[in-house]
């Protein structure tokens, strides 16, 4: 999530954060993985419904190339269109600079995440 | 007290106690298994050639002959016998200088007589031969069946719909 939030950085997890709310683009989130010692912070760029592409590192959401400003390094990734299924967003990290094959990123239930972070 | 109630507790204590720490229940047999996994899967910096192959067959023989092996992110997704496990964790380890592993939130649930499914969170750290540390997290879902030689894995998946994870 470089950056945003700084590699191995301390942070809380804000739990009541969707108490009132859903989920929406742009939010910073935290994804449990099989309990909640280890979570993903990730940010969510598609919500359930939506396309999503990337060319040459520029996110494509419904067809529309998107102004990520809180991306600030350079990023080659190519991705082929893909939709967001019902009850899913689809979440990926700040630093796309890292390859694609190392970078934790894709679609997630919503009843996995958490909340957010604190600050 | 009487004669009967002191012995009634001594009963209590020591079933409890046989229980706690000497019955093995499935859900400790698998814990026992994933354990077993995680110290074969790592590698020491100065191993050998010849133990890190002993390990591999170890760590290859908690699965079950034929396992169904899911992680679409990596392209695998196919079904692998104990000797290809074997050959597979060997060659992943020969990669790497020194391989430590970690598991966070095992949880094992008993699906069926002799059939159980456990999510577990697997954190590995790698030193390769250039001196980089590499690391992964990743959730699985392991399927397991008890057979005569214990439990096995049969069927191991990622969980998280992904591109990678």
């Amino acid at each position: 999530m470089e950056p945003t939030y700084k590699d191995g950085g301390f942070n809380f997890c804000f739990k009541q954060r969707y108490f009132f709310s859903e989920p929406k683009r742009g939010d910073v989130v935290t994804v449990r993985l099989a309990g909640e010692k280890v979570m993903l912070l990730k940010r969510i760029i598609a919500v359930e419904g939506d396309t999503l592409a990337f060319e040459d590192g520029k996110l494509y959401l419904n067809g529309e190339q998107v102004d990520e400003e809180y991306v600030k390094y350079p990023s080659d990734w190519d991705l082929a269109e893909r939709s967001v299924k019902k009850g899913y967003v689809y979440v990926v990290g700040d630093n796309r600079s890292v390859p694609m094959y190392s970078h934790h990123f894709g679609q997630t239930p919503l009843k996995r995440i958490v909340g957010g972070p604190l600050w | 007290m009487n004669k009967w109630t002191v012995t009634g507790a001594i009963v209590l204590v020591a079933g409890l106690a046989y229980y706690f720490f000497a019955y093995d229940s499935p859900e400790k047999q698998i814990r026992k298994q994933f354990a077993v996994l995680a110290e074969k899967l790592e590698k020491q910096a100065e191993e050998s050639p010849l133990i890190t192959a002993g390990k591999a067959k170890t760590a290859a023989d908690v699965f079950a002959y034929i396992c169904t092996v899911d992680i679409p992110e990596y392209d695998i997704q196919k079904k692998i016998t104990t000797k290809e496990m074997a050959r597979h964790i060997l060659a992943f380890k020969s990669r790497f200088v020194a391989v430590s592993v970690k598991y966070y939130d095992l949880s094992v649930e008993l699906t069926g007589e002799n059939r159980a499914v456990a999510a577990v969170t697997l954190e590995t750290r790698a030193i390769s031969t250039s001196g980089e540390t590499e690391k992964d997290i990743r959730e699985f879902e392991c399927f397991l069946e008890k057979t005569e030689d214990g439990w096995k894995f049969y069927q191991i998946n990622t969980v998280l719909e992904s591109t990678v994870f």
